[in-house]
C-alpha cells in the first residue's frame, strides 16, 4: 500500500501501513487509537473483532458498523458492516466489485487478490471536498481512497502473515510527518503520550513510522509451538490439538480411550495404556492423575493386536443404544450364549429366518431389521447397517423407529423401541404380552408381532 | 433396500458453506464438500500443516462421488476407507503419525423409495438436525468428553469447560483405527442439516446455534452467520459451517406402499397413542 486519499467527513478512518477501516462517528472513547494499534501490529480483521466485541461485547444488536481491508501479501481481506460500501478495481483495471455491508445481520466478507485499488465509502455521502492524503493515523472522512501502485508483492508470499508484511511497509510513496500531522481530530488519534493502555502500544506507537512487526500479541504466538517454523517438538507433542484456551494445559492426542489392549497404534504414535476408559496418548499429562506420562515405555508394538475372547469389540462400547439386555431378561430367555455386548455380525453367519410382513413385504434375518412408520438407524457400524422397513400407518399409530429385530448366533431378538403404543408379541398357545420397551425378547419360529393398525411381522424358518 | 443408482434423487437441496481459520489460528485446517449429494466436513490436526493436508486428503476420496443423485452405504464406505489409506500414507510421508483428521456429514440415499440421508461421523465435528424448531445433535462426539459423560462419570453442563474437551478418541490418522458411525435418517422436506467443526460449537452454544437457523432463512446466509457469530464469540479454532435445506422430497412411485406412509409425514412426525393393545388381549 502506497498511502491514502481521504475525503473529510464524519467518520473515523483508520489507516495503517497494512490495513485502512472505517468506524461511526460515535464510537468507545479511545477506540480509533485501539483499532490502529492493533492494525498497526498486522492483526487485521480479526485484530480489530477484539477490539470491538471488547467494547460492544458479542451481542450484534450492540454491535457497531465498520469497513476493514487488511493486506497480507498480495491479498486484500474485506470485511463490511452497516451503511458503508468497499468499492475494489481489479489488478486488469476494468472490474469493479462492490461490497456493501448492509442486508446482512453480521458481516459481508471477501478477499481480493492484487487489487489496483480499494475504496471504503460511507453510504450516502457524496463526497465533494477535496482529497488529502495520509499514510497513518486516524482522521474523521467519509471515504477512503487506497491506492496500491504496485500490485506485485515485495516479497514471496507465505503462509504465515506474520513474516510477510514488512517489505512493502517501507514503499511509503506519500511523504508526510508524523501521523499527528495529518490528523484533524486529535483527541480520537493513535498518539503514544494520550495515556492509552493498549497492549503492545509502547513498542507500535513510540514510532508509528517504524514499520518493525510486533510479534509480541501476534494471533500466531499462542501457537507457535505447534505451527511456528521451529519444529523442537516431539511427534506426540505435534499429535496435540491446542485447546481452545490459553491458560489449559495441552491435550491429548486422539488415542482410542476405550480399546485398551485391543488398541492397534503404528509404532510412530506412542500411546499410553491404561486399563478401561483411559487409553489416552499424553505429552505432559496435566490433566488428570488419571493419565500416564512415561511415553516412550508405552509404546504399543503392533503386533498386541488381537483383543482377548474378553475383550469386547472396541466398537461396541458405544454402540447400539437400547442394544443392551439384561442379566435377568437374559436367564429368562436361558439364553447362555448370547452376550448383550456382542452383536454378532451378519458376515458368515448362515441366515436365521426370515420375516414376512402383513404388508407383503419380506426380509432375511441376516441382520438387524428396524420396522417403523419412517424407520432410522442410529450409530451403528458402516458393515452392520440394518435393513429399514417402512409400514404404512395412516393414523400414526406406529412409531418412526417401531421395533427392532436383530440376530444375534442363532437366536432372534425383538425389542420395542420405547414406542408410544408398544408392542404385541402373539405365539402359537400363549397369551399376548406386551413387549418391554426397551427389553430385548427372544423369539420363536411363527411368532408374531402386532404393531397395531393392522401391521404384523411374522418369523418364519427360524431354527 | 439397495438403491437403484439408476433413479434420480427424489429430494431438492439448497446449500450454503462458509468456513474461516478464526481469530487465534495462523491456519485453517478444516476442509469441506459441499455438493450434491455429499456434504462433508473435516477438521485437521497433526500440526505443522499436516492437519491440512489431512483433512483435504480425507475430502478429496469423496470426490468422485459427486454427482450422482443418490449413494449407498457402501459407496461412502468405500470412500472412507480410501480416505483412511490417503491419509495413512500421508502420515507416513510427513513422517508424523499425528496427521489426522475428523469427519462428519451427510450423504443423499435412498431407503425403499423414500429419500433418506448417510449420517457419518469420526471425531468430534458435528452433524445436527433442524427439525419443527428443534435442533437434535445427530452424530455423537468420538471424544473423551462424551466417553465420561456417557459412563456417568461428567455432567453435559460441564462437558463445554472440562479441560480435556479437545481430546478426540477415534479419527482419520491420527494413529487411529477407530470406525467410523452410521445413521440412517429419513430426509423430509423442510428439514436443515448442520454439519461443522468444533470451532462453531466450542463458541455457540445450541440455543444460539438453534436462533441463527431459525433467524437466517437462507442457507448461506446461516452459514455466514454462524461462522461471524463464532468468530465474535472468539474464534478460538477454525470454523467451518455447512447449512443443507431440503427444500423437496418424492417418495418412490415404484413402492406403493412406501409412498403411502411417507404422506404427512413431512410436516408431522408425532405418533399418536391410541387405546391399549392389551385390552383386547
Amino acid at each position: 500500500m502506497t498511502g491514502v486519499e481521504y475525503v473529510s467527513g464524519d467518520w473515523h478512518g483508520v489507516v495503517t501501513s497494512s490495513a485502512v477501516a472505517l468506524l461511526p462517528e460515535k464510537i468507545a472513547p479511545g477506540l480509533s487509537a485501539r483499532v490502529w494499534a492493533t492494525l498497526e501490529k498486522g492483526a487485521g480483521f480479526s485484530g480489530l473483532l477484539d477490539v470491538l466485541t471488547e467494547a460492544y461485547g458479542t451481542s450484534l444488536s450492540s454491535f457497531p458498523s465498520f469497513a476493514v481491508v487488511a493486506f497480507d501479501g498480495d491479498e486484500a481481506r474485506i470485511a463490511v458492516r452497516g451503511p458503508l460500501t468497499v468499492e475494489v478495481i481489479e489488478s486488469d483495471g476494468t472490474a469493479l466489485q462492490s461490497i456493501g455491508g448492509d442486508r446482512v445481520t453480521t458481516w459481508n466478507e471477501s478477499v481480493v487478490v492484487a487489487p489496483r485499488s480499494i475504496t471504503l465509502i460511507v453510504k450516502g455521502v457524496t463526497a465533494s471536498a477535496e482529497p488529502l492524503m495520509m499514510s497513518s493515523g486516524v482522521v474523521r472522512c467519509s471515504r477512503i481512497d487506497t491506492v496500491l501502485a504496485d500490485a506485485t508483492p515485495d516479497a514471496e508470499r507465505t503462509w504465515n502473515a506474520e513474516s510477510d508484511r514488512s517489505p512493502s511497509r517501507a514503499a511509503t510513496a506519500v511523504s508526510v510527518g508524523p501521523p499527528e500531522a495529518s490528523i484533524e481530530n486529535a483527541e480520537e488519534t493513535a498518539i503514544p503520550d494520550k495515556g492509552m493502555t493498549v497492549p503492545g502500544e509502547e513498542e507500535t506507537l513510540a514510532d508509528p513510522l517504524d514499520f518493525e512487526p510486533s510479534t509480541d500479541e501476534s494471533p500466531s504466538s499462542n501457537y507457535d509451538d505447534l505451527w511456528g517454523a521451529t519444529i523442537a517438538t516431539s511427534v506426540e507433542s505435534a499429535a496435540v490439538r491446542p485447546l481452545a484456551e490459553d491458560d489449559v494445559p495441552d491435550a491429548a492426542t486422539p488415542a482410542s480411550a476405550r480399546q485398551s489392549a485391543s488398541v492397534v497404534s503404528p509404532p510412530i504414535l506412542p500411546v499410553a495404556i491404561l486399563p478401561v476408559t483411559r487409553a489416552v496418548a499424553a505429552e505432559q499429562a496435566p490433566l488428570a492423575a488419571t493419565m500416564i506420562s512415561g511415553i516412550p515405555a508405552f509404546g504399543v508394538p503392533s503386533a498386541v493386536a488381537p483383543a482377548s475372547a474378553s475383550q469386547p469389540h472396541p466398537t461396541e462400547h458405544n454402540d447400539h443404544d437400547g442394544e443392551t439386555i439384561s442379566v435377568a431378561q437374559l436367564q429368562r430367555m436361558q439364553t447362555t450364549e448370547v452376550h448383550a455386548a456382542t452383536p454378532v455380525a451378519s458376515a458368515g453367519v448362515k441366515p436365521a429366518g426370515k420375516i414376512i410382513l402383513s404388508t407383503g413385504d419380506e426380509a432375511i434375518l441376516d441382520r438387524t431389521v428396524i420396522i417403523g412408520r419412517r424407520p432410522r438407524a442410529t450409530r451403528v457400524p458402516g458393515n452392520q447397517m440394518p435393513h429399514l422397513l417402512a409400514v404404512p400407518s395412516p393414523l400414526q399409530d406406529i412409531s418412526r423407529s417401531h421395533v427392532e429385530i436383530r440376530v444375534e448366533g442363532s437366536h432372534i431378538l425383538a425389542q420395542d423401541l420405547d414406542t408410544t403404543n408398544g408392542t404385541i408379541l402373539r405365539r402359537v398357545d400363549e397369551p399376548p404380552i406386551r413387549l418391554h420397551p426397551g427389553e430385548a425378547t427372544m423369539i420363536a419360529n411363527h411368532d408374531v408381532l402386532d404393531l397395531g393398525e393392522g401391521i404384523t411381522v411374522t418369523f418364519s424358518g427360524l431354527s | 433396500m439397495s438403491h437403484d443408482q439408476a433413479v434420480p434423487a427424489r429430494i431438492r437441496l439448497a446449500w450454503g458453506a462458509s468456513t474461516d481459520r478464526g481469530r487465534r489460528r495462523t491456519t485453517n485446517e478444516d476442509s469441506f464438500l459441499a455438493d450434491h449429494p455429499l456434504f462433508l466436513v473435516a477438521d485437521g490436526m497433526g500440526g505443522h500443516e499436516a492437519g491440512e493436508v489431512a483433512s483435504a486428503a480425507a475430502i478429496s476420496a469423496f470426490l468422485p462421488l459427486v454427482g450422482n443423485p443418490t449413494l449407498s452405504v457402501d459407496e461412502v464406505r468405500e470412500a472412507l476407507s480410501a480416505a483412511k489409506s490417503t491419509v495413512f500414507a500421508i502420515a507416513d510421508a510427513l513422517g508424523s503419525g499425528a496427521a489426522g483428521t475428523t469427519l462428519t456429514g451427510v450423504a443423499v440415499t435412498e431407503q425403499g423409495g423414500s429419500p433418506y440421508w448417510i449420517v457419518i461421523n469420526l471425531g468430534d465435528s458435528r452433524t445436527y438436525m433442524l427439525a419443527d424448531g428443534v435442533l437434535e445433535q445427530v452424530s455423537v462426539d468420538h471424544s473423551l468428553v462424551q466417553e465420561l459423560i456417557e459412563s456417568g462419570e461428567l455432567e453435559q453442563s460441564h462437558a463445554g469447560v472440562d479441560p480435556r474437551r479437545n481430546v478426540i478418541t477415534r479419527a482419520i490418522g491420527a494413529g487411529n483405527q477407530g470406525e467410523a458411525d452410521f445413521w440412517l435418517i429419513p430426509a423430509n422436506t423442510g428439514e436443515r442439516i448442520l454439519i461443522c467443526s468444533d470451532g462453531l460449537t466450542g463458541e455457540l452454544d445450541d440455543a444460539a446455534i438453534t436462533m441463527v437457523l431459525l433467524e437466517e432463512t437462507g442457507a448461506q446466509d446461516a452459514a455466514n452467520r454462524l461462522v461471524h457469530e463464532a468468530l465474535l464469540h472468539g474464534g478460538r479454532d477454525n470454523v467451518t459451517v455447512l447449512v443443507v435445506d431440503v427444500l423437496g422430497t418424492a417418495t418412490g412411485e415404484s413402492d406403493p406402499e412406501t409412498a403411502k406412509t411417507a404422506v404427512g409425514d413431512d410436516y408431522s412426525d408425532d405418533t399418536y397413542p391410541r387405546e391399549q393393545l392389551l385390552a383386547g388381549g
